[in-house]
């Protein structure tokens, strides 16, 4: 099978990279998706909070994705459901396994990422304790309890302020469950602000900054967890062990951009975001493919995933009509003060470029985030770790850079 | 006797002057048994240890009570399904060790039942094993630890064939690092062969080159000992589990022995939670039970002393090493203990990485919980090993943990294995004691109960055994064509279930039917490696979830995530 843009991925990012790859006139566009259905991660987000910015609209994720699902139906984008990448080489031939087309190879033009990310396990984040059952992911038990019909437990510790973990706080709660607290290791919240107060305050939830799990108990099911303080270097405070009876223990302990078909591909990954090192147009390190949405970098809202994979959808039909030249070697962005990651990572001079950036550390009074070349300047009321700042920067002002570009957060 | 007295005198007064500990001190056959009380499980341990130094002392029962001490709490009996059933021979213990007896044990023309306390087989050291056929070097000399060891290790590549499960010698590479280290490798070396390891090799830097690439420069001399093994043990048990079956042996899972009955001083009965069958064979293969089920028969003569041993294992995308890896300082380090213990950089034949297990002794058999301490002894202990003397490599990053896990070792004070009929109960066969290099040594253990075996009832043998045993398809092995074909026939193999290891669910659905079939989600992961990669069944739990409820015809609630009440969802949502 050939497509013009094959996209992989049917999240927010890949639909909305597939339907602007065929409005800009690719012709023949193929998503793939392993599931059954269209949407990705947004099917079990039955939240509201989607689409402010994009469409202005206070949308649930199922509301959200079906917005893009109807916008896609009325293309001739053909959507392959059921269908699972296992391979994807460096000259853009995509495996797939599939019931329907059993294995699969499509040779595509152009190729955009839209695999999004995962949830950090236990493992990863080395919690010591038994083995038993009652320990999940916050977006695992948010599948088994929005999708399957199933409350996961009926008395649940929390670890980690990631916003999945904050929005279950009050999914439980909501589904009678009681949940004892939610334990953050840093100083600081992870999720957004909003949710803090919408999921936690207004339901008398605890939030325990600088405490963590240290300890799981029970043979078969959980049966109780110790928290500890941290000190300032995250280590566990010797005493400050405290047993919190619970027979469940959600994860929200971070997202992992998901990129091991980027691999196989070549492509290179930046050891900040964990995502491909992308360009203003979305594009890798390997020519013709695109990278767009949570793979790249874990974003905060889907308006941003959607901006990203309005640009990369944009210009893979670019790239596949031969219409994306580069004719300058691209420059480097990089991170300065107080930037902990940004969002692209080179500028190829092909379009404006829109910056994403994560803040090192809070600065609770107002900032001036700087890029420079160019020298843009832009001030926000604060800098915060779990909050994303974005500043574009049109072409015209860029072209005449030879340097690296250097984004800061200073304190005003 | 005299000289028992004596001697327990003197066990008595190394035990107070080593560990300030009164213990009561009997000796009789060659048995040491303490008894009053002690400070601590750790001066009990010690107290143990110092007993069976003594020569003569052939194993030790350690019945000092300490603060703490676990209470052993027997299942109660639920059923009696299994009353009234007759067999030649029960063995007890579902492990790795119980399934290559029971396989072994079908080549004559013998009925044979095994009785595993669990859900599943392998479920305590096998499948908390490092995975690693041991080179004969890191046992004792002398000991029947080395014996089976040595033995066993050889009969691998056999039955590996034979059972059709992963096996690879991947060798054990000691390298020096400095030229007073390379004055270490000879000896090495002539350790290596005086413990029947086959020609153990000096290599130069070129050999070096050509089993572990990428050393850093200043390494130039190492010995490869080549015969070191890794195998596939999850699949290792369910091939020895199909093979036993289909040569007409019965395996009861979720079944516990609670009792003995003896007549004449020989073995008459068993009495299990699900009934009382008769049996005049009894093979001890009980693992961390050994001793209770020795007890149960009236042959008490050693006490099982858990060591506990965490292993953290890193995601695939993290190979470092090809081998099993160690440098001289090192490797000399863990030859001075003459326990079980240390750990190392171990290859699976999946391609995660472990480190480990490390050795605790514990005082509960069931302690499986996982340490701060260990996780970080290991990491600490390899990790800065691995960036020192594989520089080229990706740096070991804590990130890429994928998970921990821990096992408690069935050592006895004497650390050696017993395997022989009990000298007290006819009928009684001793495979006890039974630790690391267990796995190593199955074959051969299983090989020498089949020896007493047939001295000792002169069996005919089953002329229909057969040897051999085909795994099943995995989607995942296949190239591209015959993934094609096997979709073709059977769409559910294109329906990938486990993104993160491939498997698809026809696996998944195959893995819960049949004599073997999984009874929760962690027995379908160990049979279909579904929820064994990096998102740690992120992924594939809740679709598992689904599949067993509808192949099991169960509401997803009751799923298990292993034994007993391992529930992994509470209730439908309002």
């Amino acid at each position: 099978m050939e497509a013009d843009v094959a996209v992989i991925g049917s999240g927010p990012a890949g639909l909305t990279a597939a339907i602007h790859a065929r409005r800009s006139g690719a012709s023949r566009v193929v998503l793939l998706e392993r599931e059954e259905e269209l949407g990705g991660i947004l099917k079990q987000c039955i939240h509201n909070g989607f689409g402010l910015e994009q469409f202005k609209q206070d949308y649930t994720g199922p509301e959200y994705a079906e917005r893009l699902i109807n916008e896609l139906q009325h293309t001739d984008v053909q959507c392959l459901l059921n269908t699972l990448v296992t391979d994807l080489s460096p000259d853009r031939i995509i495996t797939t396994l599939s019931p329907q087309h059993g294995a699969l190879q499509i040779k595509a033009r152009s190729i955009v990422l839209a695999m999004g990310c995962r949830e950090r396990t236990r493992g990863s984040i080395g919690i010591p304790g038994t083995r038993p059952a009652g320990i999940f992911a916050a977006g695992v038990a948010q599948r088994f309890v929005n999708i399957d019909g199933y409350l996961p437990g009926r008395q649940a510790v929390i670890l980690g302020s990631g916003d999945i973990g904050l929005i279950m706080a009050r999914r439980l709660t909501l589904e009678g469950a009681s949940v004892i607290g939610v334990y953050e290791i840093m100083s600081y919240p992870g999720g957004l602000k909003r949710n803090i107060v919408q999921c936690l305050n207004d339901f008398g939830i605890p939030l325990h900054l600088s405490h963590t799990v240290t300890d799981i108990r029970g043979r078969e099911r959980v049966e109780a967890v110790v928290v500890s303080r941290v000190d300032d270097a995250l280590n566990p405070v010797p005493g400050s062990q405290q047993v919190i009876q619970c027979d469940t223990l959600l994860l929200s302990v971070g997202l992992i951009p998901e990129n091991e078909l980027s691999r196989k591909a070549g492509i290179e990954l930046s050891p900040d975001t964990g995502g491909p090192l992308t360009r203003e147009t979305m594009e890798t390190s390997v020519p013709g493919v695109f990278a767009c949405g949570n793979v790249s970098t874990v974003f905060d809202l889907v308006d941003y995933v959607a901006q990203t994979g309005e640009a990369a959808g944009r210009c893979a039909a670019r790239y596949a009509a031969g219409d994306l030249h580069q004719s300058r070697q691209p420059v480097d962005i990089v991170a300065g003060q107080n930037v902990r990651l940004l969002f692209p990572q080179r500028y190829g001079f092909q379009d404006d470029l829109v910056l994403f950036i994560r803040a090192a550390e809070p600065v609770e009074n107002p900032v001036t985030v700087e890029v420079k070349p160019p020298g843009s300047k832009i001030t926000r009321p604060y800098a915060r770790p779990n909050e994303m700042l974005r500043v574009k920067v049109p072409m015209s002002k860029l072209t005449e850079i030879r340097q690296p570009i250097r984004v800061s957060i200073r304190e005003k | 006797m005299q000289g028992d007295r004596t001697l327990a005198r003197d066990i008595r007064g190394e035990i107070e002057k080593q560990v300030g500990e009164q213990a009561a001190v009997s000796v009789g056959e060659g048995i040491a048994r303490l008894s009053g009380r002690c400070s601590s499980h750790d001066t009990a341990v010690q107290a143990g240890f110092l007993a069976a130094g003594f020569d003569r002392i052939r194993e030790v029962v350690n019945d000092l009570v300490f603060p703490g001490k676990m209470r052993f709490k027997p299942r109660r009996r639920i059923s009696e399904e299994l009353t009234g059933k007759e067999f030649d021979v029960v063995i007890v213990g579902g492990g790795v060790i119980g399934l290559a007896v029971a396989r072994e044990l079908s080549q004559f023309d013998l009925s044979i039942a095994l009785f595993e306390r669990h859900n599943d087989l392998g479920m305590d050291q096998t499948s908390h094993s490092c995975a690693m056929i041991h080179p004969a070097i890191q046992a004792e000399y002398g000991t029947l630890r080395w014996e089976m060891n040595y033995r066993g290790n050889a009969m691998w590549d056999e039955t590996a064939r034979q059972l059709d499960v992963d096996f690879r010698r991947v060798g054990t590479l000691i390298v020096a690092e400095t030229q007073e280290e390379e004055k270490l490798l000879p000896y090495v070396l002539d350790m290596a062969a005086k413990h029947n390891d086959p020609e153990p090799k000096l290599l130069d830097r070129e050999g070096l080159d050509r089993v572990e690439p990428g050393l850093v420069p200043h390494v130039t001399k190492g010995v490869l000992i080549w015969n070191t093994g890794i195998i596939s043990v999850f699949e290792l048990v369910i091939a020895y589990a199909e093979n036993a079956l289909s040569n007409g042996v019965s395996i009861f899972l979720d079944t516990s022995v609670l009792g003995i009955h003896t007549e004449d001083s020989a073995v008459r009965a068993v009495d299990t939670d699900r009934g009382t069958v008769r049996a005049r064979i009894l093979i001890n293969a009980a693992g961390l039970y050994a001793d209770r089920i020795a007890e149960y028969a009236g042959d008490r003569f050693f006490t099982i002393h858990p060591r506990k041993g965490e292993t953290i294992i890193f995601d695939k995308s993290y190979q470092p090493v090809r081998t099993v890896f160690a440098p001289v300082s090192m490797a000399a380090e863990s030859r001075e203990s003459k326990h079980s213990k240390g750990g190392g950089i171990i290859p699976t034949t999946d391609g995660n990485l472990q480190f480990g297990p490390t050795a605790f002794e514990v005082c509960d058999r069931e302690d499986v919980a996982t340490t701060a301490e260990g996780c970080d002894s290991l990491y600490t202990r390899f990790a800065p090993l691995l960036e020192r003397l594989k520089p080229e490599y990706e740096k070991p990053d804590r990130g890429k943990i994928i998970t921990q896990f821990a096992g408690c070792r069935a050592a006895t004070y004497k650390e050696d294995f017993i395997i022989e009929p009990s000298r007290k109960v006819r009928g009684l066969v001793h495979a006890a004691g039974i630790q690391s290099p267990g796995l190593a040594s199955a074959p051969a253990i299983a090989e020498r109960i089949r020896e007493i075996a047939r001295d000792e009832w002169l069996p005919s043998p089953n002329e229909d055994f057969d040897p051999v045993r085909k795994r099943q398809v995995r989607l995942a092995e296949l190239q591209l064509d015959d993934q094609d074909k096997l979709i073709r026939d059977d769409q559910l193999y294109g329906h990938i279930v486990c993104r993160c290891e491939d498997t698809s669910e026809a696996e998944v659905v195959r893995a819960l039917h049949g004599p073997l079939a999984a009874r929760s989600v962690d027995g379908v992961k160990r049979r279909t490696r579904a929820g064994q990669g990096r998102c740690q069944g992120g992924f594939c739990m809740p679709r598992i979830v689904e599949i067993i409820s509808r192949e099991m015809d169960t509401a997803r609630h009751h799923v298990v995530k292993s034994d007993g009440r391992s529930y992994i969802l509470s209730k439908r949502t309002k």
